[in-house]
């Protein structure tokens, strides 16, 4: 049981606390409601460059970094489609600090041409680095705009492409900044060794002053139900052909994601996992294989992802696949599985209740995502489960008209 | 309220003691566990039988990933799912010095999951078909990390630093793994890893009976294996080339101090303010100001009984002797230059706070254990590292600069597109 409070302020600011006096630290955690999901599709990337320039300084901090540092704070951020998250994890003395920081900058960045400027720099090396510069790296590049068609899942936080990093002007960025990151669209999460009286009128001298906003409506267009399968071809120079089946499932606020994040695990996710078992240990057809789900706010992704060994033929590898997904949808899955999964899942939310930066992020996740109580029904919700549960996903996804296939073809240059 | 003020701050010089009991085995090995009451335990086995003790390139290696896949009783999927039932994630890490199992559990489990465990580990016998499976799938993920330019600059220089046949210098290649074999990887088990238990360490206490299971292995050596001298190449400048690169990846290093030197806080200050932060003035000049790369680090790897001072960016393609001429300039401008007060008081506050932060919660505190136990420092060795650091002075950085960072001794790998 995480023990926590909420309280919001008056321009909307919605604020949890949770203390845990055996840490020396505290971490102030704001999440914003915003991701890749939110931008046009003439200027995707936006959210994830966006969050670069939050590092920029603001109208009382000049520099973000600097004084956090001298603070002996360590902070970060990171962008997905649905959410943009800074956190900060510093001494507890030295809190205010960061509440002044994350104000301030939540109030009134500094949006300069020169920041800018060096921000698309960085912002087009690392979309290099991560996904031209490594083998199988360009993946979400095609594989999102192959599973979605409609939804703005279409595109990867990084951005559809490097020309729509290069257009952004400081006009864009300027409108991006008044829709989204103002108090009523935000988090924040004070979670360490500060109390709740601390908190509170801590919270309230740093932020309080801020203009109220609104809270972004996340209307996005639907993703009709998918009517066929679908199949692309890449062929690269790399040493192994891959292959990554994905599927439409629920949402991350459905009742049966629990059941699907099991099924996931009995596909793929430790030596013993269905897949790796199968078409690793027994048939040598996959050197690696795994299967997950993106935990999407909208209609998310089982992904089903594993290399081939060289020799097998990349239509081997996807049938042996289907035997396995057939398999599962015809007779389900066992007690056992189940148990085991299971039981590794409680270790795991036990491990995510470890560290202060993990719970304060866990937090924020759960209040954007409507009900912050929701964290501590966790287990209860995986026990909820079972292997007829489970069964049940896998006949609703694992059909070949829900399915997009996306295959590496190692062509040696 | 004055928001153009910054709030006043406080700096942590307190570290909590990192307080390990100690219990003996039967067998005379050490258990080090911390007092608290977490229901989840992570349990450490450290064998004395890492990369050091192998007579074959990449023996140790091999029987670390090979460990769990077969006794004379259950095969390797029989293994996995009793783990899994009892919610266990195993791990086995394979470094110069130990092979590391580790256990992450709730406490109830462990009771039964330490006497499977040690039946397993006393009674190897690995399948020919898991072997050959190693081999084929380490050979496939060489092919694809050859493909990177990280990885390629990083082993170069390696082996530009201590010699091709030196354990740091060598790398495993595809010949290296061909050449293993499950005869050889078998004798390395029943010769070295048996018996060389070395120590254990439990984030949380368990009970005595429990942990009497793993009196069953003789105890190992506590010597520290030797560590032949490096024999570094003449050459100090490596380009790479690779045709479709759209970045290159920069690689630098020298030999230099590390944690047994009482030089070495102020050392790992200085090498921080160059490059180990967000902050560092690598990060402003190539990041933050020219936008050239994501981001640049330098840091000390600390080997046994070697470190080296390591610098890594990947870097726009066209840029990359410019990145270079920006990284020389700024080892000259620490040897030129004595740092600023107001610089110096940044670092020394964070990398404080990032000692405080390594201390937070029962599994760090396993790790800095761990660090103290292998290098041979004193208990206390923390407290006195954060007493140096806060004391080191810009006169000090500035000796160090100079005394150390010998630009002549650096070495310089770029693999990236050279064609353009």
């Amino acid at each position: 049981m995480l023990a926590f409070e909420c309280f919001t302020l008056k321009n909307g600011l919605r604020v949890i606390h949770h203390y845990d006096p055996l840490t020396p630290l505290v971490v102030v955690n704001v999440l914003y409601n915003v991701g890749a999901r939110d931008e046009s599709p003439e200027l995707t990337g936006m959210a994830h460059l966006f969050e670069h320039l939050m590092f920029g300084g603001s109208k009382n901090a000049v520099s973000y970094d600097e004084p956090l540092q001298h603070a002996s704070g360590e902070n970060n951020a990171f962008t997905s489609n649905d959410i943009t998250n800074y956190y900060v994890t510093l001494p507890a003395e030295n809190i205010e600090t960061a509440l002044w920081l994350e104000s301030d900058r939540m109030f009134q960045l500094s949006l300069t041409p020169k920041t800018l400027e060096v921000q698309q720099g960085v912002v087009i090396e690392e979309f290099k680095q991560r996904y031209l510069n490594q083998p199988y790296g360009d993946m979400w590049l095609y594989f999102r705009p192959l599973a979605y068609h409609s939804h703005p899942y279409r595109w990867a936080t990084i951005g559809k492409e490097i020309e729509h990093i290069e257009k952004v002007t400081l006009e864009d960025l300027f409108s991006f900044y008044s829709r989204f990151y103002n108090p009523g669209n935000a988090i924040l999460v004070v979670a360490g060794n500060v109390s709740l009286e601390n908190c509170q009128s801590l919270v309230e001298k740093w932020f309080g002053d801020i203009p109220g906003g609104n809270k972004n409506p996340n209307i996005y267009p639907a993703e009709p139900r998918q009517q066929e399968a679908r199949w692309q071809l890449l062929e690269r120079d790399v040493p192994m052909s891959s292959l990554s089946i994905g599927f439409h499932c629920g949402k991350r606020t459905d009742p049966d994601f629990h059941s699907t994040e099991l099924l996931c695990d009995i596909l793929g996710s430790s030596a013993s996992s269905r897949l790796y078992q199968r078409l690793v240990k027994e048939r040598r057809l996959f050197a690696d294989i795994g299967a997950y789900s993106t935990e999407s706010l909208d209609t998310g992704l089982v992904i089903i992802s594993g290399r081939l060994f060289p020799g097998i033929a990349e239509a081997d590898g996807e049938m042996a696949i289907w035997e396995i997904l057939n398999e599962m949808v015809e007779s389900g899955v066992t007690p056992t599985e189940w148990q085991k999964v299971m039981n590794k899942k409680l270790t795991v939310l036990k491990y995510s209740e470890l560290e202060v930066l993990n719970k304060a992020m866990n937090l924020a996740m759960f209040a954007n995502m409507g009900d912050v109580e929701q964290i501590n029904r966790e287990e209860a919700a995986y026990h909820a489960t079972s292997p007829e549960s489970i069964h049940a996903v896998a006949k609703d996804i694992f059909r070949s008209n829900n399915s997009s296939t996306l295959v590496y073809k190692s062509v040696a240059k | 309220m004055n928001r153009a003020l910054a709030p006043s701050i406080h700096t942590p010089l307190h570290l909590p003691s990192i307080g390990m009991k100690k219990a003996l085995l039967k067998n005379g090995v050490p258990v080090y566990y911390i007092e608290n009451e977490e229901e989840l335990v992570k349990i450490s086995l450290f064998f004395a039988s890492g990369s050091l003790y192998e007579d074959q390139q990449g023996l140790a290696a091999a029987l670390a990933q090979l460990l769990l896949s077969g006794t004379s009783r259950l095969n390797a999927f029989e293994i996995q799912e009793q783990l899994d039932l009892w919610g266990a994630y195993t791990e086995v890490e394979n470094s110069y010095e130990h092979c590391t199992v580790n256990i992450f559990c709730l406490k109830p489990y462990a009771k039964a999951i330490l006497p499977f465990l040690c039946e397993v580990l006393q009674d190897i016998r690995i399948p020919e078909k898991e072997f050959v499976l190693y081999q084929e799938r380490s050979i496939e993920n060489l092919k694809v990390n050859q493909q990177k330019t990280a990885f390629i600059a990083k082993r170069s220089l390696v082996k530009n630093l201590y010699g091709e046949a030196h354990p740091y210098g060598k790398s495993m290649g595809l010949i290296q793994y061909e050449r293993l074999t499950l005869d050889r990887i078998e004798t390395f088990y029943k010769e070295v890893f048996v018996s060389s238990l070395e120590y254990v360490v439990l984030s949380t206490p368990l009970d005595e009976k429990d942990i009497a299971v793993l009196s069953g292995f003789p105890r190992g050596t506590t010597k520290r294996p030797l560590v032949a001298s490096s024999e570094s190449v003449p050459e100090t400048r490596t380009n790479i080339h690779k045709d479709d690169a759209v970045q290159a990846s920069l690689a630098l290093g020298m030999e230099c101090i590390g944690r047994q030197s009482p030089e070495y806080p102020a050392w790992a200050l200085l090498i921080t303010l160059f490059g180990g932060y967000f902050g560092s003035r690598l990060m402003k000049n190539i990041r933050e100001d020219k936008g050239y790369t994501y981001g640049i680090h330098s840091g000390v790897q600390h080997l046994p009984d070697r470190s080296y001072l390591s610098i890594r960016s990947d870097v726009k393609n066209d840029a990359k002797e410019a990145c270079l001429e920006e990284i020389f300039k700024e080892i000259k401008r620490l040897k030129e230059e004595h740092i600023e007060e107001e610089e110096l008081v940044v670092v020394k506050n964070y990398l404080l706070g990032s000692v405080q932060r390594s201390f937070d919660g029962s599994i760090a505190l396993c790790d800095r254990f761990r660090t103290i136990y292998d290098n041979e420092l004193p208990l206390d060795y923390y407290q006195s590292y954060i007493q140096a650091i806060n004391q080191a002075d810009s006169q000090l950085l500035y000796t160090l600069a100079n005394k150390y960072l010998d630009t002549s001794d650096i070495y310089v790998v770029v693999a990236g597109n050279f064609s353009t």
